[in-house]
């Protein structure tokens, strides 16, 4: 165990690390989680999703570069049997929320969202693409149209490209949840829900009942569900064999 | 002043690229961590960047935590 800090950088060249770990130190993601008591590992997405933009520090964000190397060590190493991803996310890039969403949802280990708080905007498919999710009674979702700051280049191909990004987010939420298409779009393009913008601020019970999230639930149905579904996926082998 | 927009105060007012140098990632007692450089030799703990939640009860990582660099 080493008490010092160790900075990300091309002189960072540490003895006992294989050349991989290097390798992912080195471009500045986030080490590999290492063999642990707990063999449920907890991914937080808070503040704003950051894509390719890299926003002042004093916002609370969540870096994909740093959550996709974690995901694929969850993956790859087998001490690990569960993943817990608790939301509370105003939104932000949607390329790289849906990078998220897609790892969180191709994972083979089982996975259990919770939504507290807020799960806005891209945060929606991210809570969806959990293989069970839940969310508490006081927290929020808001559903609404994709949209683009900054300078336009090309007006009628940036549209083009918005709507066809727009579609793989309803893509995404729709093939991972209950919600129907139609009902989804209903929400994403209502009016006089919220403040001068155009969308839906689905609340929590809502929420399930509308079929976006499975359940009304905290932490203690979470790890119930999670538990479940770790003994559901364990091998054959475990049990005995006549 | 007050600027009546929509937009966020960052693309108004851009961050200087200092403010981007004081904040540095890395691992600290096998635990990836973001830290702000205090300028004296040492690091502040800002956030914990592990998905193991045993990380975030180790008392020499709790954010705030001055580290020698």
């Amino acid at each position: 165990m080493n008490d010092s800090f160790q900075q990300n950088s091309q002189e960072d060249k540490g003895q006992d690390k294989s050349a991989l770990v290097e390798k992912i130190q080195q471009l500045g993601t986030s080490s590999v989680p290492q063999p642990a008591d707990s063999n449920i590992h907890v991914l937080s997405i808070i503040g704003q999703v950051e894509g390719h933009m890299q926003l002042p520090p004093q916002n609370k964000t969540t870096k994909y570069e740093h959550l996709i190397p974690q995901l694929i060590a969850i993956e790859q190493n087998p001490k690990i049997e569960g993943l817990v991803v608790l939301l509370n996310t105003v939104g932000g890039d949607v390329e790289a929320g849906l990078a998220i969403s897609e790892m969180i949802a191709s994972l083979s280990k089982p996975t259990v969202s919770i939504v507290l708080g807020g799960g806005h905007s891209i945060g929606v498919p991210i809570a969806v693409a959990a293989d069970h999710s839940y969310v508490v009674e006081t927290a929020t979702m808001t559903i609404h149209p994709i949209r683009l700051n900054g300078l336009v280049i090309g007006v009628p191909q940036t549209f083009e490209y918005m709507d066809k990004m727009q579609d793989r987010v309803i893509n995404f939420v729709t093939r991972h949840s209950n919600i129907t298409e139609d009902k989804f779009k209903e929400l994403m393009f209502a009016k006089g829900n919220l403040t001068r913008d155009i969308g839906t601020n689905v609340v929590g019970d809502k929420a399930v009942e509308y079929g976006i999230i499975d359940a009304v639930g905290g932490v203690k149905e979470a790890m119930e569900k999670l538990n479940e579904m770790i003994e559901q996926n364990k091998p054959e082998e475990d049990q005995v064999v006549q | 002043m007050i600027l009546y927009t929509p937009l966020s105060e960052h693309d108004i007012f851009p961050a200087r690229d200092e403010d981007y140098q004081n904040v540095l990632y890395g691992s600290l007692r096998n635990c990836p961590v973001k830290v702000m450089d205090s300028g004296d030799g040492h690091v502040e703990v800002v956030q914990l960047l592990s998905t193991d939640p045993q990380d975030f009860l180790d008392d020499q990582l709790q954010p705030g935590r001055k580290i020698k660099r």
